[in-house]
């Protein structure tokens, strides 16, 4: 896990540290209708309903895309594998791949925020990665 | 509410041209369309410049040396579609009769809007920041398509093979002359797998335009002017959740166009597919009802879609593949093609009795939707 003291994440309000104190990321659900979005709104884009509260979602899902990026934007030091995973919530996250030797649809992964970019020398940019696991665990 | 008539159209050709200014290149692309249409600048009497890097105030620079001025000019950033999201305004306003005839302006100079490469999104973008390339977007969808359809990479490339095919006969394309191979798209280099070099399209500069007129105003002018027999526009929804992540924006919006048009996919001869890479003409031709879901990649490969074969044949100027992308002239170059099909004047791809036409133009930058913007036009002789 990368130090978070010299970390940027790329964006904010994407994740936290969970109870255990690992990242989580974190998704919004609304109390009328019950629908959770990633990343979190600021009322509920289903309903419209105002009153929102943010939730912890699962750190385990499934591989539903991937590809390999030979040619990619600047400060990003090909190749490196992008994707999108499925959760059990019913969201589709894009994420970076990473340990991805060898790497199959519907795989199973897991939530591992670290580095995605390259930084300069004082700070580390981080973002959103998960990484292959044997068999699902209880996230 | 009367349809609205298209009375002329113009582009320039489409290449790297840095040595030429947006204002040139639109200039030249709005004489051809009003020499087309018989007007005079003096003759319109609204406009609307579509450009999605140009900023403010493209429209008015580029029309004044001409005297179009003292009318309304609207500026349209709307991605890729910017040019079909001109027109579109053009069409409402015509139908709404807040005028008779009006100028549709799409242009975008690329050599000098962006110092080479692919199109960047921002930093602290939910994908952008994570490196997803806009090749990556389609690549992704591609990787998951053959899993579920047996498609294959040669099918992909295929559609960059009949596309080239398709611009021998495009005196605009920027890849005219320049056949190609399945073995050479293959072996180009890997962008994002799997999606090759060869099967993106390339940034050009150039410009188009349409002169649109009400029913009094195509009387006027005389002829037989091409319909637009039913359009319609939306973006994408929030994909997500997993159960709305199919692209449906693309396919919603066709079936809002052609439900106002009164006709179906199965009656179109030919069609303008935004082809930005190979993957998106496959999924936007079944959107549009012009393939059944999961068979597009096959229908290109087996020449389903070429000139001069029973189906409806897709992207007969080249589509963005072959003709190049300067992103706010793409959306009315494929009306330009379509308009000369159903006029007969497509030399050397002619569709035989065209008489139904179908466009597709869309964008995207913002990938938590769908799409920022998609349009579909139904247009008819």
């Amino acid at each position: 896990m990368t130090q978070l003291g010299t970390a940027r994440p790329y964006k904010e309000g994407l994740w936290k540290t969970g109870a255990d104190g690992q990242p989580v990321l974190v998704g919004s659900r609304c109390s009328a209708c019950a629908q959770v979005h990633f990343p979190p709104k600021p009322i509920c884009p289903d309903c419209g309903g105002r009153n929102v509260e943010q939730v912890e979602l699962s750190r385990c899902g499934r591989i539903y895309s991937f590809t390999t990026v030979y040619q990619g934007p600047a400060g990003f030091r090909t190749p490196y594998v992008i994707g999108y995973v499925d959760l059990p919530e019913g969201l589709r996250i894009f994420t970076q791949l990473v340990d991805t030797q060898p790497l199959a649809l519907d795989q199973p992964v897991v939530l591992d925020i670290g580095p995605v970019k390259e930084g300069d020398s004082e700070t580390e940019v981080i973002g959103i990665r998960f990484r292959p696991v044997e068999e699902e665990v209880a996230s | 509410m009367s349809e609205t008539r298209i009375l002329g159209v113009g582009m320039t050709r489409f290449a790297r041209q840095p040595d030429r200014t947006p204002e040139d290149l639109a200039q030249e692309a709005i004489l051809a369309a009003l020499d087309d249409a018989g007007l005079r600048p003096q003759d319109v009497e609204a406009a609307f410049v579509g450009s999605a890097y140009l900023g403010d105030g493209t429209g008015q620079r580029i029309l004044k040396d001409l005297g179009i001025v003292g009318v309304p000019i609207v500026n349209v950033a709307n991605a890729c579609a910017s040019g079909g999201n001109a027109m579109h305004e053009a069409d409402m306003w015509i139908r709404a009769q807040a005028c008779e005839v009006a100028l549709a302006v799409g242009v975008e100079s690329l050599s000098r809007s962006l110092s080479g490469g692919m199109i960047p999104l921002a930093e602290d973008d939910l994908f952008g920041g994570l490196g997803l390339p806009l090749p990556g977007v389609y690549a992704l969808i591609g990787r998951r398509y053959m899993a579920e359809y047996g498609a294959t990479p040669e099918d992909f490339a295929m559609v960059t093979v009949k596309s080239r095919q398709h611009a021998m006969h495009n005196p605009y394309a920027m890849f005219q002359g320049r056949l190609t191979t399945i073995e050479e798209v293959l072996g180009s280099r890997m962008i994002s797998d799997p999606i090759t070099k060869l099967m993106c399209c390339a940034n050009a500069d150039g410009a188009a335009a349409v002169v649109l007129g009400s029913a009094r105003a195509a009387r006027r002018a005389g002829g037989t002017p091409v319909i637009i027999a039913g359009a319609a526009m939306g973006s994408g929804t929030l994909r997500d959740r997993i159960e709305q992540w199919e692209d449906e924006a693309a396919a919603r919006v066709a079936r809002q166009a052609y439900e106002a048009a009164g006709i179906g996919p199965e009656d179109v001869d030919v069609a303008e597919i935004q082809d930005p890479f190979t993957v998106a003409a496959v999924v936007y031709a079944e959107a549009l009802g012009l393939a059944p879901h999961g068979e597009g990649a096959r229908a290109f490969a087996d020449g389903r879609f070429d000139v001069g074969t029973s189906g409806p044949a897709i992207n007969t100027g080249g589509g963005l593949l072959s003709r190049g992308h300067p992103l706010g002239a793409t959306g009315l170059a494929q009306v330009h093609d379509l308009v000369r099909q159903l006029r007969g004047q497509a030399r050397g791809n002619q569709v035989e009795d065209a008489k139904v036409a179908v466009q597709f133009n869309a964008g995207g930058t913002v990938f938590e939707l769908q799409s920022n913007a998609c349009l579909v036009q139904v247009l008819v002789r």
